[in-house]
Parts: C-alpha cells; sequence; structure tokens
C-alpha cells in the first residue's frame, strides 16, 4: 500500500472543521422517524390475494410469440437519447415459437 | 422417492416447462384426464405471480417501459430465471444483467443502470439495521492517527455509478407525472448514488464522482488518507470536510477503527 500523500494536519484539519459544523452540510438525510415501518415501498406488503394470484390466472399464455409487438408506452417516450434517437422502439421481427 | 414427491417434483417441473405434459398423476374425479387447457392455469399463475414480484422491485423500469411491455419482458426473464429461493424480496437479482442483454430494450441504454438502483433500493429496504456513531467520535483521535482511521459503514450503504443520468430519471418518476425536463435530459450525463436506509427510508443521495470514489475507498476498507487522495485525483476541488460531515450525518458510519502504519 503507498504512503499517503495527504499530511496529517490537513486531514486533522477537515476533521475539526467537520466538527465544529463550519462546514455548513445539512443532514443529507433527516431521517423521518414517525413512519410505522413497511409502508415505504408500495407493492412489498401487498397480500397476495392480488394482481399475480388466482384470479389474474388464465389458461393461455398472454403475450407469447408475437408479444413483440408492444412497444414500450411508458415515459421512455419522454426521454431522448444520444444522436436525436427517441426513447421508444419499434416491434422487433422475431420468430414465433412452432 | 415416495409416490407423493415424484407427484410433487413432477407438477414443479411441468409449472416450469411448458412443453411438459400434464403430469400423469394429476387426475380429475371424473373422465380422469386434466386437459392441459386447464394445467395451464396454473403455469400462468406461477408466471404472473414473478412478473408481479418483478413489477414491485422495479416500479420505475415499468412506468419506462409501459406496464404491457414490462409484463411481457418481465414474462421472458421468469421463465429462463426461476426462483431459487422461496423468499420473494430475493428475487430478480439478475433481472438488470437480462436488461442490458434484451434487445427490445437495446435502445432504451439506460434501462439496465436504473434497474439497478431499483435491486440496490430492495435490498437497502431489506437490510439489516445498525446504530451509526456520530461524527464526534472522530473528536477522540490524535492528529498523527487521524490519517490510519478507517469507517465501518453500514450494513445497507450501497454505491452505484452509471454512464447515464439514472438517478435523475428514477427521481423523476417518484412524482404521479414524470415532469417535462425529462425531455432536455443529456443522457452522455453520468451519475453516481449512494443508496442507505439509515433509519426507516431508504434514501437515494446523487452524490459526486470524487464522493463516489471517497465512499468506494472506504467502502473496501482503506484509510481514511488513501481514500482522500482517490477522491481528490479524480476530484482536484474534493471538499474533505463536507464529505465526511455528509457521511455521518447520513448515518452511515456505524463504527470508527485506527487501522495500524504500515
Amino acid at each position: 500500500m503507498s504512503k499517503s500523500t495527504i499530511s496529517a494536519a490537513i486531514l486533522a484539519g477537515a476533521v475539526a472543521t467537520a466538527l465544529t459544523g463550519a462546514a455548513d452540510i445539512k443532514p443529507a438525510g433527516a431521517a423521518d422517524n414517525e413512519k410505522c415501518y413497511g409502508i415505504s415501498l408500495k407493492g412489498k406488503n401487498d397480500c397476495a390475494a392480488g394482481k399475480g394470484t388466482s384470479c389474474a390466472g388464465t389458461s393461455t399464455i398472454d403475450y407469447q410469440g408475437n408479444a413483440w409487438t408492444y412497444v414500450p408506452k411508458g415515459t421512455c417516450e419522454k426521454m431522448e437519447l444520444p444522436g436525436g434517437r427517441k426513447g421508444s422502439l419499434k416491434a422487433l421481427d422475431r420468430d414465433n415459437p412452432a | 422417492m415416495s409416490e407423493w414427491s415424484k407427484l410433487q417434483s413432477s407438477v414443479s417441473n411441468a409449472l416450469e416447462d411448458l412443453n411438459l405434459e400434464v403430469p400423469s398423476g394429476i387426475k380429475r374425479l371424473k373422465n380422469g384426464v386434466v386437459p392441459k387447457k386447464r394445467f395451464s392455469v396454473y403455469r400462468n399463475n406461477v408466471t404472473l405471480s414473478l412478473i408481479s414480484v418483478l413489477a414491485s422491485t422495479y416500479p420505475v423500469v415499468e412506468e419506462i417501459v409501459g406496464d404491457e411491455f414490462f409484463a411481457t419482458m418481465a414474462r421472458e426473464f421468469a421463465l429462463s430465471h426461476l426462483p431459487q429461493s422461496p423468499v420473494m424480496i430475493n428475487y430478480g437479482e439478475e433481472f438488470p444483467d437480462f436488461l442490458k442483454t434484451f434487445a427490445p430494450v437495446k435502445e432504451l441504454p439506460y434501462l439496465s443502470d436504473v434497474a439497478r438502483l431499483e435491486w440496490h433500493r430492495n435490498t437497502a429496504y431489506h437490510g439489516a439495521n445498525a446504530s451509526p456513531v456520530t461524527i464526534e467520535a472522530l473528536g477522540e483521535y490524535k492528529e498523527e492517527d487521524v490519517p490510519n482511521l478507517s469507517f465501518e459503514l453500514h450494513p445497507t450503504f450501497a454505491l452505484i455509478k452509471s454512464d447515464y443520468p439514472i438517478v435523475t430519471i428514477w427521481q423523476a418518476h417518484q412524482q404521479d407525472n414524470p415532469p417535462e425536463f425529462l425531455k432536455g435530459l443529456t443522457m452522455e450525463q453520468g451519475e453516481a448514488a449512494l443508496i442507505i436506509r439509515p433509519e426507516l427510508d431508504v434514501l437515494i443521495n446523487q452524490v459526486s464522482i470524487g464522493t463516489y470514489e471517497f465512499l468506494q475507498s472506504l467502502n473496501k476498507g482503506l484509510s481514511f488518507s488513501l481514500s482522500v487522495e482517490q477522491a481528490i485525483a479524480i476530484e482536484p476541488s474534493f471538499d474533505i470536510p463536507a464529505n465526511l460531515a455528509g457521511l455521518f450525518n447520513l448515518g452511515a458510519v456505524t463504527g470508527v477503527n485506527l487501522t495500524t502504519t504500515s
């Protein structure tokens, strides 16, 4: 490991500055203790009886084969890519399963 | 193997492989045979539940491509990446890599990195709790020892760096209607972020490239002085006191140690 070229005085000075609060940094994440646990991430605590369980079941596999006639219709259309390309896709030609 | 466990594994195999016939042990009370179409309901439920897990872990990716496209894409992923564990909060780690190689989204090159950010958020959310130390802990050390300090970081601490403005994109999607400023976004603008859950909420803070190097080095266990050196090498204006105070104020440091001089 190479020896550091930054002097102890500079680093200790930085610590001192940080300690006295002269760095004038607001806490980057003033955490909120008031919230109940588990409400922050949407979807994760949903009961399993929602979307995706038996009521959503169908006997046909959705979107198979010619699935990629779907194109992204989300917010990618609001984003522009380098070279003037739009953030949206053309459907891809793709062999359907035999 | 008992008849029962044979039946179980044949059902589980048949649920995973769409080309397999209905397992022979599955019978109707009347008429005996279960049509493939009926059995497919169960196959589809497995896939749909996995799609739904992916959608809850990757909500921004879903917004970017739209829910129909996402479901289709997630299905492709799920069929080739069945869960290795019954714990669904761990499902979908390979999804960002999958997006990188998935031809239909190759024109959305930022998508994979946005997904990585969301995965880190998922991991931080479910990560262990820890008690941070305050910056006053540094006051106990003598000047000559300060360079050799090393910091223990919070168990939920993670860093991400991308060639694309993934933090801006992610933040824009925390509102109901992603703002129009996305239109003017410079896609060549790389961004870095630190992800942490010091208390109850996962925080995603954009950081400069210097701060990224600093934190990355600390996270590897390098000393304070070597970490500062890495940061300054890439960002000459790196502000040591501000970064130090920021790191402690975030609750990201859970221990300070004095390493012996090498």
